[in-house]
């Protein structure tokens, strides 16, 4: 198997890992739990202190 | 490779196009800490999201960083993103803030200019990946 071919596939698994779960929630009727909304004020934490960053992906080249 | 990432764009959009759904059409169970505050939600969830899709570009562009080097433009475009995007999140929060507190008219096109910073990355991302599979013929 080729990198390009591994490329694509994990190109393809990183889509459905991003969008697949919102794409279900959102499908689904009735209100947005209590959870679901902790979930989000937790995320957006993460983002506004920075730990969101704090992945090797968010390391810049040296 | 120009179809998943014809793939990833369109996803992209579909989400973009279902958060929007979102706002419109649910609601907040006000048991939640939004005490059903539906404006700010949706913002947060917004920021939350194109979050993601910057966060699930990077990983990509690390994670295949040996078969992208002849393609210098996305991994150009991914450092931009790593060294900016946290100061563009930030600016958006603190207006997001501002304009919760204060909601006024220029609070809330200062949000919404802020918002189109990181729109603008999400939408350049999605073009350079879909550029650099072209300018490779790649079905």
């Amino acid at each position: 198997m080729s990198a390009e071919i591994i490329a694509l596939i994990d190109l393809a698994l990183t889509v459905v890992e991003k969008f697949g779960p919102k794409i279900g929630e959102l499908a689904a009727s009735g209100a947005i739990t209590p959870e679901k909304q902790q979930e989000i004020k937790q995320r957006i934490a993460a983002i506004d202190t920075g730990e969101a960053f704090n992945k090797p992906n968010w390391k810049p080249d040296a | 490779m120009k179809k998943r990432i014809q793939l990833f764009v369109f996803l992209s959009v579909l989400f973009a196009s279902a958060v929007s759904f979102t706002g419109c059409a649910t609601t907040l169970d006000p048991q939640g800490v939004y005490h059903g505050d539906k404006v700010t939600y949706v913002a947060d969830e917004v920021t939350v999201s194109l979050f993601e899709v910057l966060d699930g570009f990077t990983e990509w562009e690390l994670r295949n960083r040996a078969v992208l080097s002849d393609r210098p433009k996305v991994h150009a475009f991914a450092q931009k993103i790593r060294t900016e995007a946290p100061t563009w999140f930030a600016s958006l929060s603190a207006v997001k803030k501002a304009y919760a507190a204060n909601p006024t008219a220029a609070n809330k096109q200062a949000f919404e200019q802020a918002l189109a910073v990181i729109r603008a990355a999400v939408t350049e991302a999605t073009i350079y990946l879909t550029n650099s599979s072209a300018a490779k013929g790649q079905p």
